[in-house]
């Protein structure tokens, strides 16, 4: 439970409970803009992709910077690496903000769950990405 | 509603084959590595996290990049149209774990690093 617990996860998890229980505050606060509603899924949705992507990025920046190699294997050390996970966790942020406003909002809970996974899925491959290029780069510095 | 609920089990099942098979490269990846450099187990240790994470990443990105794939097959709500989306996806998923596997195994087994064996070894 220390994982939850951790620095690094409050922020995601900040922004996913402020986009779950912004509607329901204005639900009880305001029922006169009920018509806001209609756009709830597109919302909550959007939210939630947000949340688990930055959740994604800042667990795999930490589990790097945890599990790297040992520090004398690296030339840059630690500062470096933490430097280049930033980087790459501005970028892929950059990345899925933009990746929101591609085609149209879902209206229903299945079409939502196909724009969340979507985009996550992109999201993710991206990292995986990032974190097997480092992986190599690393691996080439140990060759011969 | 239906829909929603093979999705979900398409997830449930693909995640669980890929956490499977994750833990199976880890625990039997850990003693390869070490063999590759000669003996330096925390180096072979530090390397075979950073190779499960990229493993998880890509493999979880593709399983739900994927699940987006043939849901017009299930658009009139009949048996068939599930069953062809499940089947689909799933060997789409256990056919992307074998060829990561392959590919990680061709790039170990062609990997030669230089290291020493340090003294508390």
């Amino acid at each position: 439970m220390s994982l939850f617990n951790s620095a690094c996860l409050r922020l995601p998890i900040g922004l996913l409970l402020v986009g779950l229980l912004v509607p329901a505050i204005l639900a009880l606060a305001a029922p006169q803009f009920i018509d806001v509603f209609e756009g709830l899924p597109h919302w909550l949705s959007s939210w939630i992709y947000l949340a688990l992507s930055w959740l994604a990025v800042r667990l795999t920046c930490k589990q790097l910077l945890e599990s790297s190699l040992p520090a004398d294997e690296c030339p840059n050390g630690p500062a470096g690496l933490q430097a280049h996970t930033r980087t790459a966790e501005l970028l892929i942020m950059g990345t899925a903000l933009l990746s929101l406003s591609w085609g149209s909002g879902p209206e229903y809970i299945e079409e939502a769950m196909l724009f969340v996974s979507m985009r996550l899925g992109i999201t993710l491959l991206l990292l995986g990405g990032m974190v097997l290029v480092f992986t190599h780069i690393k691996m080439r510095g140990l060759q011969e | 509603m239906l829909n929603l609920a093979i999705y979900c089990f398409y997830l449930a099942i693909s995640l669980l084959i890929t956490i499977h098979i994750g833990k199976l490269l880890n625990q039997n990846g850990v003693i390869f590595l070490t063999n590759q450099l000669v003996g330096n187990k925390p180096l072979a240790l530090a390397i075979n996290n950073l190779l499960l994470i990229g493993y998880y990443l890509i493999n979880i990105g593709y399983i739900l990049l994927v699940l987006n794939l043939g849901t017009s097959a299930m658009a009139n709500g009949e048996l068939n149209g599930q069953l062809y989306f499940l089947t689909r996806n799933l060997g789409l998923v256990t056919l992307m774990l074998g060829a990561m596997h392959m590919i990680l195994l061709y790039v170990l087994a062609n990997w030669k690093p230089d290291v020493q064996v340090t003294e508390e070894q």
